[in-house]
């Protein structure tokens, strides 16, 4: 069964519209898993947002993603639930509900996003804890064809950050690459790229 | 063909750093080399210059990728157009993003080369130098008093040396198209001159005297109105060292910032002398700790 269960019992639920049961949008991946997700949370796609843009197509038929499998699709959902979690902690900048208490909902705010910057940092780190690079690989490349922003910049920054500061001998095999220059080419890459490194910066 | 490479993304170290003797397009599985160009273009981006430029040279992608215009505009200053119409006479077209960041980080002169002025490569701050000749340094034209002495020790291959003085007063300015940001202006000094010997360093003091007696003052403006002023003992013979004149802020990148500095001992009941003065500088502050020494 694909996962559609919303672990969290959010007081806010997000809904498209409001009052009505949420909208629920059916993909269908590469291996032919199905999933059904919430409108909300299948909107933060961007390809399945413009999907759905440009023609008032029913959700009735399933949405094929040729490029992406079921395991990378669950771990992708269940990024953008969490996020899309954590983004509601933070009240909108302009409230809806004029309450009396408009005065102290300024410094609210400020505990709010200080509260939901330190669960973002925690869920991230967890959320990469168990995977391997060939999983980490399959989850950017989906992000990139779902034109998923964010998911994308924080996969994309963490592996920045495995190799930040460390040789090019590492990178290569942490990326397991296998250089495909010859010597001789690899000692002109170098030559154009000698600037970076020549000269004095007082420093 | 190699053991199969799974490193754990996160967590231990000590992954299995075996290299796979076979080609990737052979591999049963995927890896992260694999990352089409547009995705390692995006990790790239998240490095500074010095740290794009060294991953380049791991394969065919991440050299392309390397070339990516998103990926240097983000590292070029807001204003870079400005800077490159400030200093090259004949802006040239077609320029890729990386070629710019490349240009510019060459210290290209302006002012008919009494200035210079490049990127820091790992930041892209913009510093600029002002040199001796481009002072306003009064009795310069004295020789009893100035002289300007050739070195291999200034990137303008000459420092002005003073034998002695009443009245030290050394003044200039800059109009630059400075980014955004905060920026630290110091003079260049050195107490003694220095030569080779037998390709040894040598620093002749005989001349230093003066500056223990009373301060130097040092003075910046703005043409917007900022100033500061600090004051301070001239120290440590046959060293260059960098003295801190203040700080100001720009905080439009869009129209040029003229500063003016100055420095001065004017007490003339005392005769200084024995100094090399090389440049002022303005960098950016960030760069203020690693050189100041007082």
């Amino acid at each position: 069964m694909a996962n559609g269960e919303n672990q969290n019992p959010n007081p806010n639920p997000i809904e498209a519209t409001p009052g009505a049961a949420a909208r629920t949008i059916t993909l269908k991946t590469a291996d032919g898993e199905i999933f059904e997700v919430e409108e909300a949370v299948a909107m933060e796609f961007g390809t399945v947002k413009s999907f759905f843009e440009d023609d008032a197509v029913s959700a009735t038929k399933p949405m094929p993603l040729p490029n992406v499998s079921g395991s990378a699709l669950s771990r992708v959902i269940t990024y953008c639930r969490r996020s899309l979690e954590i983004r509601s902690m933070i009240p909108p900048a302009t409230s809806e509900d004029a309450t009396a208490a408009e005065a102290v909902q300024g410094e609210g705010d400020l505990e709010a996003e200080k509260a939901a910057k330190q669960e973002r940092k925690e869920f991230e780190a967890e959320f990469l804890k168990d995977e391997s690079n060939e999983d980490v690989k399959e989850l950017i490349l989906a992000a990139n064809y779902l034109n998923i922003k964010e998911l994308l910049d924080f996969l994309c920054r963490s592996v920045a950050l495995r190799i930040q500061n460390k040789s090019v001998e590492y990178a290569r095999k942490f990326f397991g690459i296998e250089g495909d220059y010859t010597p001789e080419e690899e000692a002109q890459i170098r030559q154009e790229y000698a600037w970076a490194f020549e000269g004095v910066d007082e420093d | 063909m190699g053991a199969d490479f799974s490193a754990l993304f996160f967590g231990q170290e000590g992954f299995n750093a075996c290299s796979n003797g076979s080609n990737v397009s052979l591999q049963a599985k995927p890896n992260l080399g694999d990352l089409p160009e547009d995705c390692v273009a995006l990790i790239l981006g998240y490095f500074d210059p010095p740290g794009i430029c060294k991953l380049a040279s791991m394969n065919r992608a991440f050299r392309g990728a390397s070339w990516a215009d998103f990926v240097w505009e983000s590292k070029l200053p807001s204003n870079y157009e400005l800077l490159l119409r400030k200093v090259f006479d004949d802006v040239p077209e077609n320029l890729g993003k990386r070629q710019i960041y490349e240009r510019l980080c060459r210290a290209n002169s302006f002012d008919g080369g009494t200035k210079r002025v490049w990127l820091h490569k790992r930041t892209g701050g913009v510093c600029l130098s002002i040199a001796s000749k481009g002072l306003a340094i009064t009795g310069i034209d004295d020789r009893r008093y100035w002289n300007h002495i050739p070195t291999e020790e200034s990137r303008f291959c000459t420092v002005a040396y003073l034998q002695q003085i009443w009245w030290f007063e050394v003044d200039g300015e800059v109009d630059f198209p400075l980014p955004t940001g905060s920026y630290s202006v110091f003079f260049k000094l050195q107490l003694g001159r220095a030569s080779k010997r037998f390709g040894r360093r040598i620093c002749n003091s005989e001349h230093v005297h003066g500056w223990d007696i009373k301060p130097v003052q040092f003075q910046l403006w703005t043409s917007d109105g900022q100033y500061a002023a600090s004051k301070c003992f001239l120290k440590e013979t046959g060293k260059w060292n960098y003295y801190h004149v203040g700080t100001f802020v720009v905080d439009s990148s869009n129209a040029s910032t003229k500063i003016k500095f100055s420095m001065t001992q004017i007490d003339c009941t005392h005769t200084k002398g024995g100094l090399c003065l090389d440049s002022v500088v303005i960098y950016p502050n960030e760069f203020r700790e690693r050189l100041t020494h007082f």
